[in-house]
């Protein structure tokens, strides 16, 4: 009965820019690879931000808007708060991966921002300086480059709790029949539901 | 190894505060327009929706009182206290982001919500048989894990991304484990381990479905 | 398995006894005590995994399970996984896992997984119930993989409940502390030390691991021409 009310309004915000933003932090922050930078969503609240924070320094010239001005820089400062959280998470797992980061960003443009197709370039380089400096060019020269198993790549294979968007139907994973349902929070194998996940039909929660 | 696999308590709050709630404001102001949507106009006594994280501060400025969801009663909470004791094998429904809401409620506006003992006292039994329950469910699940068998997909009711949380990062760093002991045994006899992409089943697909959703309750008030 | 993750590095450290099926040359140092330059064929030596990998994969010597992992203490592990103490096998379920695969041995995969199932049902409960008990006892005789389980698990609970309790306000000090630095630096120690095969090979594994590694792969290269001068 009451809690009808309370999902409704929930329903209805699903499409919301917050809810999106929200959704794309949750999603990388259990994702164990790095997904698609969501250039949209990000540019579309950074946008809002801007406006507002325009307004609000507005406001702090009149007196009488103060109050609703130290309201907007609150919700400001969330928004803030979950767009450093999403970038930071990426720049970590970019710091961790950044070998298979820019191989699989030569065919999926979507993978990185231009910002961070550069910070990837870039760190690659001084790492790679760095191993040849501290270690490799000291070593006989059949051992003085990084092999590609040397490098860290994500843990695809590890487990997730997972929320379907929509009704998916059946997946055979491993052995099982999995049929997903929008009720329901599967705890499951990543890799399977991986493309599910960027194309954003599951959810990671 | 893996370190910090969750959110903290505190992130996860923060997520819920953007849940919507009936706050009774003192002051006038007019509308506000949010990323999630308008609120207000704000006039003195009279009833106007906002984020809780609005009401929270507003509060805490004594400019509004909150009024607590319907839920928030001691009537539907004992409620749900009998059926989630009744209910062996599965969580009973409650409402979206229910510990973080009652929790940040219990703790901002005591004064505001009737009954605010028996309520608090009522509300930590709820969620200590539902977290035992959990933890049953969860053991029993590793329990029945069969070193010859793969690690089934576990399917879950209503139960949330609080709950989840505290079991999150030891639970999921064990099955991983035991997923990695597996997938040796199985790399080595030629078992087709690394080709596990999904799947789509057909309709008609004759592939019992083992019981494994022996956590799955679809509970129905 | 990971190149520069340390516990992996450390693993790899547990010894194999290692029968050499050809004369070795300019190895002696490989021998403890021994004076010789020179391996002679059938000569057996400790030898660590990483290295026992590589020579009995090419075939030149032939490697022996170790003991925490023959008959006597599986059976032991296995009359009750949650009665033995790991506190001096502290790579036990990781480095077993290898040795299964490397000896192709069913039944120790086997093992492993129901010794780890059960360990971790206990371990998984004690992390979300202890509350206010001296734990180091209970977590020195976990291995270093059940440790950061129970460390996460533990941690996790703590948080939530001081959030229940609105005691995140405040700032504390670093959960970490609660597990304490010797227990963590003598179980590295031990599996250093335990059996050394000379004094080279100590130093190349206490000395930085950045460089110990490479380094091993080096003096992997130098080996193999040995043994392809001699066949």
């Amino acid at each position: 009965m009451m809690d009808n009310e309370y999902n409704t309004q929930l329903d209805n915000d699903e499409n919301n820019l917050l809810n999106k933003l929200k959704t794309i932090w949750i999603n990388e922050k259990f994702a164990p690879n790095l997904l698609d930078y969501q250039n949209e969503i990000i540019s579309n609240v950074m946008e809002k931000i801007e406006e507002k924070e325009a307004l609000c320094t507005e406001g702090i010239q009149n007196k009488s808007h103060q109050f609703t001005a130290d309201i907007y820089e609150m919700e400001i400062e969330r928004l803030k708060y979950i767009v450093k959280c999403y970038l930071r998470l990426r720049i970590k797992k970019i710091d961790q991966f950044y070998t298979s980061v820019l191989k699989e960003s030569q065919s999926n443009t979507e993978l990185l921002s231009q910002h961070e197709l550069k910070y990837t370039e870039r760190y690659k380089s001084y790492m790679d300086e760095y191993f040849k400096k501290t270690i490799l060019s000291s070593l006989h020269k059949d051992h003085s480059t990084m092999s590609p198993d040397h490098y860290l790549e994500p843990q695809l294979n590890t487990w997730v709790f997972c929320k379907p968007k929509e009704n998916l139907g059946e997946y055979l994973i491993d052995e099982d029949t999995i049929d997903f349902k929008k009720t329901s929070i599967y705890f499951v194998k990543y890799r399977p539901i991986k493309d599910l996940v960027q194309a954003g039909r599951m959810d990671l929660i | 190894m893996e370190e910090n696999i969750g959110l903290t308590p505190n992130q996860i709050e923060f997520l819920a505060e953007d849940t919507i709630i009936t706050i009774v404001p003192n002051f006038k102001m007019e509308s506000l327009i949010f990323l999630s949507g308008e609120y207000g106009p704000f006039i003195p006594s009279f009833p106007v929706k906002v984020p809780l994280w609005l009401a929270v501060s507003l509060k805490k400025k004594k400019k509004c009182n909150i009024v607590p969801p319907e839920w928030m009663s001691f009537d539907y909470l004992e409620q749900q206290y009998i059926q989630e004791n009744r209910v062996t094998d599965g969580f009973v429904d409650l409402p979206d982001n229910f510990i973080e809401i009652s929790t940040m409620l219990l703790s901002s506006c005591p004064e505001d919500i009737n009954d605010v003992n028996k309520i608090r006292s009522l509300i930590e039994d709820i969620l200590n048989r539902r977290q035992s329950k959990l933890n049953n469910s969860l053991m029993n699940h590793l329990q029945s894990l069969k070193d010859n068998e793969p690690i089934s997909t576990m399917e879950f009711k209503n139960f949330s991304m609080m709950e989840i949380n505290r079991v999150r990062s030891s639970f999921v760093s064990g099955i991983n484990h035991l997923y990695k002991i597996q997938s040796l045994d199985n790399n080595d006899n030629n078992s087709n381990n690394n080709n596990n992409n999904i799947n789509r089943t057909q309709s008609n697909s004759q592939t019992a479905s083992r019981s494994i959703y022996s956590n799955t309750i679809n509970f129905s008030k | 398995m990971s190149y520069l993750n340390i516990d992996d590095i450390l693993a790899e450290e547990q010894k194999l006894s290692c029968k050499f099926l050809y004369n070795a040359y300019n190895l002696g140092q490989l021998e403890e005590g021994s004076a010789d330059t020179d391996i002679e064929k059938g000569t057996k030596i400790d030898l660590p995994y990483w290295l026992a990998y590589v020579l009995a994969k090419k075939g030149l010597v032939s490697a022996e399970m170790p003991t925490p992992y023959q008959q006597d203490f599986k059976d032991k592990l296995i009359a009750d996984p949650n009665v033995i103490s790991m506190r001096s096998h502290q790579y036990y379920d990781k480095i077993g896992t290898m040795l299964s695969s490397f000896f192709s041995d069913r039944s120790l995969n086997l093992l492993l997984f129901r010794v780890f199932r059960d360990r971790f049902l206990k371990i998984y409960n004690q992390s979300l119930n202890l509350r206010e008990t001296d734990i180091t006892k209970i977590v020195g005789n976990m291995t270093r993989l059940e440790r950061n389980i129970f460390e996460n698990g533990y941690r996790s609970s703590i948080d939530y409940d001081k959030w229940r309790n609105r005691k995140g306000e405040k700032i504390e000090r670093n959960p970490n502390i609660i597990f304490p630095v010797a227990s963590r630096s003598s179980s590295v120690n031990n599996s250093i030390n335990s059996n050394n095969i000379n004094s080279s090979s100590t130093q190349s594994s206490s000395s930085s691991t950045q460089s110990s590694q490479p380094k091993k792969d080096t003096v992997l290269k130098k080996r193999k021409r040995i043994f392809d001068d001699e066949s």
